[in-house]
């Protein structure tokens, strides 16, 4: 919670959905609750309706949400706010440099992505799984959108679902809008031992190879997996081969005096 | 190299020095950024030049937190840093100036690296950070490594943009006390501008430099900023230290070679010789079984 308020951003309106713990939690939000829009603390049907039921309760133009263990970066929103402002094309964006941190707050990495695309998405792209030709994740936390998207996709996580909501949502975004990746890091998942059981991650991975199937885009077969492999060993220019290379949207900061602007990359 | 990161170890001693004079626009978010993440070992010595811009309030309002502090006239920037470090006692020696910023991990992950990785005598970030005037994000790098040959070649200052892979950026630089004595416990302060560039030659004399694949530090890019107003007399001074150092400068006909290898498919690098790529030692977290990390060395090679 400090990680959100301590941004000091003037235009915040920030929810707090807490689902009836008794370790002390509500007191730390109690704490808080002079600069919360809206909290509560009672049992709820779940993960996705708590969700459902913090974004009934915004009005803002940018929406996000992020897990009780995750943080975000000092400077996260008003980047956000300064990229969303200047570039009205922009629909949703997620970050190019994902952190990870351990139980005690310490970062433990930093990756470049290589951007992101839409038919790379659904054709599993960015899903981690037993023999998938996977590339990053899409870090929820890190991904931020306008409510005009959110409503286009149906305004609401579907809640059908148990615990991929997060990925389900990226793929109604992806029939609406390009996901830009912004090129500073926005916020740190944080890498628990309690975080996700092993049977969770498989139910993850279950719920969101169902959501691809209703896409019904072609994986890449072993040979396509091959030659991609193989291009990613030539230089960047030589990598976009048409039809198979996949361009992706990048924003970036010019450098000294100047702003921030949009640049194509991509990735095989 | 043992240590699990979630186990308890003992958190080794950091002296981080600020130096100050009128920057109380950015003084404040400077000291938060090094006192708010608690590191539970740290000597924080703040070192400014007789403000008179409010800087003194600040300083005052955190003093309790400071384990030592003086206002007085001084000759500059890096005379304050050598004076703060007269009274350093950590085992783990940086600097941070007024303007600039520690993450919210910083210190955590630094200090846990010096005690997890006994060979490791300095270590830099392999994603430099730059902040905006107002202490945004606006860029983060990720640079390949850092080599000792490289270093004395030119390749850490821009003298040549084709040569070039990357500042050691001074904030996000730690070095153990150990180190800091052998190269003579001095900044050459002879350099106006240099200062940093000319200690990290003497430190590449007696340890290799390992890359951090964490961001540690964001740079304030500043309208007014001493390095920035006068980035050519950097250039300058830089090259000054490596011609102490022997320097020398690519040709035009080194230089397009370099241009052709550079756009070599990455898995052909390991084959060049040393000294046309070269290696370099990275620190990565690693995960070990039942889901903990600990922090390990691997080699890496560029151009």
């Amino acid at each position: 919670m400090r990680s959100v308020l301590d941004q000091g951003l003037s235009d915040l309106e920030y929810i707090v959905i807490d689902g009836g713990s008794t370790d002390g939690s509500p007191d730390i939000i109690r704490k808080y609750s002079s600069q919360l829009r809206f909290w509560r603390s009672a049992p709820d049907a779940g993960y996705l309706a708590a969700l459902n039921e913090g974004f009934s309760k915004t009005s803002g133009e940018i929406l996000a949400w992020i897990n009780s263990d995750d943080k975000y970066v000092p400077w996260a929103f008003q980047v956000i706010a300064d990229v969303f402002k200047k570039f009205p094309q922009v629909q949703w964006l997620t970050t190019l440099f994902p952190l990870v941190m351990d139980e005690e707050d310490r970062v433990l990495s930093c990756r470049q992505t290589e951007g992101y695309n839409r038919t790379a998405f659904y054709r599993g792209r960015n899903l981690r799984r037993e023999g998938g030709f996977y590339s990053f994740v899409i870090q929820q936390e890190s991904t931020f959108w306008r409510r005009s998207l959110w409503e286009a996709a149906g305004g609401r996580l579907d809640e059908a679902l148990k615990v991929a909501g997060d990925f389900e949502l990226w793929a109604r975004f992806f029939e609406h809008a390009d996901l830009y990746a912004l090129a500073v890091p926005l916020a740190c998942f944080r890498f628990q031992g309690t975080s996700l059981s092993f049977e969770q991650a498989d139910l993850y991975r279950q719920e969101c190879e169902a959501v691809l199937e209703r896409y019904g885009l072609p994986e890449p077969s072993w040979a396509e997996v091959h030659l991609r492999r193989a291009l990613r060993i030539l230089p960047p220019r030589l990598r976009r081969v048409p039809g198979l290379a996949y361009p992706a949207k990048i924003i970036e900061h010019a450098g000294r005096n100047k702003s921030w602007t949009v640049r194509p990359g991509w990735f095989v | 190299m043992a240590a699990a990161m979630t186990g308890p170890i003992d958190w080794p001693k950091i002296s981080i020095i600020t130096p100050s004079f009128n920057q109380a626009a950015f003084l404040e978010s400077c000291l938060r950024s090094v006192l708010d993440e608690g590191y539970p070992n740290l000597e924080y010595i703040v070192i400014d030049g007789a403000s008179e811009d409010g800087s003194l309030e600040v300083i005052h309002r955190f003093a309790k937190q400071l384990s030592f502090w003086v206002s007085e006239p001084d000759q500059g920037n890096y005379p304050a840093v050598e004076k703060g470090f007269a009274r350093a006692t950590g085992e783990i020696m940086g600097w941070l100036n007024s303007d600039d910023l520690y993450l919210p991990w910083t210190l955590r992950v630094v200090g846990e690296i010096f005690a997890t990785l006994p060979e490791v005598q300095w270590i830099t970030s392999q994603y430099p950070l730059l902040l905006s005037e107002d202490g945004l994000a606006v860029q983060i790098r990720r640079l390949e490594g850092f080599n000792r040959r490289a270093f004395y070649r030119g390749r850490n200052v821009p003298l040549n943009r084709f040569f070039y892979t990357g500042f050691i950026q001074q904030e996000s630089t730690f070095w153990r006390r150990s180190l800091w004595e052998r190269a003579g416990s001095r900044l050459d302060v002879t350099l106006p501008l240099a200062c940093d560039f000319e200690l990290w030659g003497r430190f590449w004399q007696l340890a290799e430099l390992y890359g951090v694949g964490v961001p540690l530090a964001g740079f304030r890019i500043q309208k007014q900023q001493k390095t920035s107003l006068r980035f050519e007399d950097y250039l300058r001074d830089a090259e000054i230290v490596l011609q102490r150092y022997g320097l020398r400068k690519p040709g035009p006909s080194e230089t397009m070679v370099l241009r052709l290898l550079r756009r070599l498919p990455r898995a052909c690098v390991r084959w060049l010789p040393e000294g046309v790529a070269y290696s370099t030692k990275l620190i990565l977290s690693k995960e070990v079984e039942q889901r903990s990390f600990t922090w390990r060395v691997i080699e890496g090679r560029f151009i």
